[in-house]
């Protein structure tokens, strides 16, 4: 048996994360908040869209957790990589109209694949 | 009364055989099983949305940020998309060739699938629903979709 399950197993975790800050998220009201101010609480964006009457700005972080297992001559690999990303759309004045948040990171597991 | 001993000491010579030759082939031979997830999972939206009728506000508000934002003419499209990867890879090798005839006998094979579920909103200049795409990629067979031309 303990022939069998001699091996390897590493766990690894990639970041590119840092918490959203959720006192800045209550800040956040659409017709009020302008750009200016949603810049102002979540820095930079990561990504910003022109859209048909207005902009998008897009704030990402992600997690993704991996786990290989190396026994006799099986090996077995999984990667799960998770997103918290913040979506703000802006009118043709920069005043918010809507926005969309999906916290996934959280989520991400270390786990074989299947 | 046949001979058990014989028997036993058979059995048990193929098998301490059979672990000598995997022992010996440790790095020799391997399968390799490979899976990577990258996003959330995404439900059929067909009973929660309508078109001409939701809006983006409503959309952003159930389904949280999507993975993609973007705009074409008169249009602009909110994308939720998650990958799955699916890989099986088998190889095998027999680096004592090497030594004794200065030739290595190297085999391997390898497929690998990435599929998407994706879910795509078309919206108009005033933010309502013109259209919606759902599919469901991830359930697309593995093997016939893998193997298919």
């Amino acid at each position: 048996m303990i022939f069998f399950l001699s091996g390897c197993f590493v766990l690894g975790t990639n970041k590119n994360y840092h918490p959203f800050d959720a006192k800045a998220l209550d800040k956040v009201q659409p017709g009020v908040t302008t750009a200016r101010d949603v810049v102002d609480l979540f820095g930079a964006p990561t990504d910003v869209v022109e859209m048909s009457n207005g902009n998008a700005y897009i704030y990402s972080r992600s997690v993704a957790k991996g786990t290989v297992i190396w026994l006799l001559i099986v090996s077995f690999g999984n990667y799960d990589k998770q997103i918290d990303q913040i979506v703000f759309f802006f009118d043709d004045h920069d005043v918010l109209a809507h926005y969309g948040i999906s916290l996934n990171a959280k989520n991400a597991e270390y786990g074989l694949p299947f | 009364m046949p001979n058990t001993d014989f028997h036993f000491k058979k059995t048990t010579a193929v098998l301490i055989g059979c672990l000598c030759l995997m022992l010996a082939n440790v790095g020799c031979i391997n399968y390799r099983i490979v899976r990577e997830v990258e996003g959330d999972k995404i439900q059929d939206p067909a009973a929660r949305f309508a078109a001409g009728v939701s809006t983006m506000d409503e959309v952003l508000r159930q389904l949280g940020a999507p993975k993609e934002v973007i705009s074409i003419q008169n249009k602009d499209l909110l994308v939720y998309q998650r990958a799955l990867l699916y890989e099986n890879r088998l190889s095998f090798g027999i680096p004592l060739l090497d030594i004794a005839f200065g030739g290595n006998a190297d085999i391997s094979a390898y497929g690998g699938l990435k599929r998407y579920d994706t879910l795509t909103f078309f919206f108009d200049t005033k933010g309502v629903l013109d259209a919606m795409v759902f599919e469901k990629g991830s359930e697309t067979p593995y093997f016939r979709t893998l193997f298919s031309q």
